[in-house]
């Protein structure tokens, strides 16, 4: 008996000892948590007292230059200010409202930058919005200051599941006062400026279907016959559309189908993996018939890939010679039967339209004087390149450097260079970024 | 168990380690291969096409034509039919292979990450839902990236605080299978079968009552995809 007490004891010594070393550790990993989000939000409200510095210089700026440095300045700030904004532990939904006014201030001094750049004098409109901007910045900085004092005095709330929340999240009535926070509305010439609405697709046209009539359409797309083709769940939105399970001899698909005008949305295999059995250019070639006889008139195929015993290729419409990469739909084509198995026409239906304004200013010789000599041009053409609001006509030309493949594209209309993409080479194929 | 038994046995475990740790070490290669571009590949171009196997231009990218006529070299000259330019091809082509090859490595080693990253992310959060699922639950995670509401980084918006149960519980470790490594390439590729949605609960098991205000477009699987 006397034995089995003195065992009892050693035990209880040694739990007791194994549950003080967690607990020390336990409290230096919080500890070191706590120093590393004091020092991120730390980090932040720098950044943010800079933004309100460079923004109040800007209202009494003068010299084009000195505006450039500035806004230059104020958009990586901002960037630094979303990028730590991300690594805080705010709860996710709180966070929506401070990282879209983050990077609507650098979006909106970037454009200011390139106004300015440019010739153009910032407006008294652009003041007035930067003198708002300049109150928020100030507001938000505040807010900041705040949750980081209440992280300081308690840093166990920054270890909760949840995250700490930073006002209201998207969609909920702000509790008032205390925990709210307004963010002004910045209307500009830029992707998150908030006067931007969302285009009408262009290629939505047609009548709205039945459910039979889309069966059909998706029997067609699937390469199957109605009676194969099952119901599976819809989708809402911009893109309402019809689902179905369509069951064709190279495997399951699943299809939906738009209620308007019974285009293809999307279309994607179920089967994990196809046999090698053809080459690329059969099935791209598969692919071009297959797009034909769907109604999606001239494409090419722009950029291709290869995996899982498929080619992925992305084809742009073609109008007049002229390639128009807003108007892309994305193929998969089984290599092991050559037939179509997967699609993606978002884009095409989103932008694709008769072009009425394709006939360049300056020709290929001239836009071919504003490359870099160091780029070793290998082709060119003429297209169309979609832009932050709306697309431009472009010169295009591919090209070697230091053995990278890049795509300069010269404004057709103005000469300026629109966009530079380098092409990465990926074990799938290729991407460009 | 005897003595000596038991040291054999340590000592056999000890040199099976050792073998699997020798195993993981990567071994620096001088292969060429599908996906690469620099001179390397331009010399095999040449080569190739001064033989006639290839027909395309010499422009430096390994790509399917410059694959098709490396396997028929290796055909004709009794090599492994592979497409990897590795030493005994490079000896039969008479070329020696440097040791790095592309200039453009850092770039496509960047989306190999993101897909990776991106895969694991699907892993844990939709293994075991339909396909389409799987795909959808990466286009969400690619809509944020572009949302002005979320970081603009795929890691800034895996990772922010709160956002998946995978990366709280600890399964966005766990190893990918095959099926979230192709549903995570299709999302970058831009298949959305979720048009656009930002948000994706469990309807059985969410508890948020924010996110069951939010406008559902689609359910997949056991999922509601929202805006």
């Amino acid at each position: 008996m006397r034995r089995y007490t003195v065992i009892l004891a050693v035990l209880l010594c040694l739990s007791l000892g194994v549950n003080a070393a967690q607990s020390a550790q336990n409290r230096r990993l919080s500890a070191r948590i706590s120093t590393q989000n004091q020092r991120e939000m730390s980090d932040v409200l720098a950044a943010m007292a800079d933004i309100e510095v460079n923004l109040s210089k800007l209202l009494i700026a003068s010299g084009a230059q000195q505006s450039v440095t500035l806004l230059g300045e104020t958009a990586l700030l901002a960037q630094h200010v979303e990028s730590g904004l991300s690594r805080l532990p705010l709860r996710y939904e709180t966070a929506s409202g401070a990282m879209k006014f983050a990077g609507q201030i650098g979006d909106y001094v970037m454009t200011l930058a390139a106004q300015v750049s440019g010739g153009g004098m910032l407006t008294s409109g652009d003041e007035r919005q930067l003198s708002q901007l300049l109150d928020a910045c100030h507001a938000f900085g505040e807010h900041l200051a705040g949750i980081g004092e209440q992280m300081a005095a308690d840093p166990t709330i920054a270890l909760a599941d949840e995250g700490i929340a930073i006002g209201a999240a998207e969609g909920e009535e702000a509790e008032g006062g205390e925990g709210s926070i307004e963010y002004p509305s910045l209307i500009y010439d830029g992707p998150f400026s908030d006067g931007r609405v969302p285009g009408k697709a262009l290629a939505l046209t047609g009548e709205r279907l039945t459910r039979e009539r889309a069966r059909q359409a998706a029997a067609q797309y699937a390469g199957t016959t109605s009676d194969r083709v099952t119901d599976a769940a819809d989708s809402g939105g911009q893109f309402e559309a019809f689902g179905f399970t369509a069951d064709t001899d190279f495997g399951r698909l699943s299809v939906q189908v738009t209620g308007q005008g019974g285009h293809l949305l999307w279309m994607m295999p179920e089967q994990a993996e196809f046999a090698v059995r053809l080459g690329q250019d059969e099935c791209l070639r598969s692919a071009l018939v297959w797009l034909a006889d769907s109604g999606f008139g001239e494409m090419e195929p722009c950029f291709v890939q290869q995996y899982d015993g498929m080619v992925v290729a992305n084809f742009a419409s073609v109008q007049e010679g002229v390639l128009l990469y807003p108007d892309q739909v994305k193929v998969q084509v089984s290599m092991e039967s050559g037939t179509v198995v997967g699609a993606e026409c978002t884009q095409y239906l989103t932008n694709h339209t008769l072009r009425s304004d394709i006939a360049p200013k300056i020709d290929e010789e001239d836009a071919r004087q504003m490359i870099s000599e160091r780029l070793e041009i290998t082709a060119s053409r003429l297209c169309v390149i979609p832009q932050n609001s709306g697309e431009r006509l472009c010169w295009e030309f591919a090209g070697l450097f230091g053995g990278t493949q890049y795509r300069v594209y010269i404004d057709a209309k103005t000469g300026e260079t629109a966009e530079i993409l380098c092409v990465a080479q990926t074990a799938d194929g290729e991407t460009a970024i | 168990m005897t003595r000596r038994g038991f040291f054999t046995r340590f000592a056999a475990c000890l040199l099976a380690s050792a073998l699997i740790v020798m195993a993981g070490v990567p071994q620096a290669s001088a292969a060429v291969y599908w996906g690469q571009s620099g001179n390397e590949v331009r010399r095999i171009q040449q080569k190739l096409k001064q033989w006639g196997y290839f027909t395309g231009t010499v422009d430096g990218v390994f790509g399917q034509q410059t694959y098709d006529a490396v396997v028929r070299f290796q055909k004709k000259n009794g090599l492994t039919a592979d497409g990897v330019v590795g030493s005994s091809t490079a000896a039969a082509m008479g070329l020696s292979l440097e040791s790095s090859v592309s200039a453009s490595a850092s770039a496509g080693s960047s989306y190999s990450s993101d897909v990776d990253l991106l895969a694991r992310l699907i892993h844990g959060e939709a293994r075991g839902e339909p396909y389409v699922g799987m795909v959808a639950v990466g286009a969400v995670v690619l809509n944020r990236v572009k949302s002005s509401k979320f970081p603009n980084t795929l890691a800034g918006v895996i990772y922010q605080s709160g956002a998946f149960d995978a990366v709280r519980d600890g399964q966005i470790n766990l190893t990918p299978n095959e099926q979230s490594r192709r549903a995570a390439r299709d999302a970058m590729n831009g298949w959305d079968p979720t048009g656009g949605c930002l948000y994706y609960y469990n309807p059985s098991t969410a508890t948020s009552s924010w996110i069951w205000s939010r406008e559902v477009r689609l359910n997949i699987g056991d999922h509601s995809f929202a805006i």
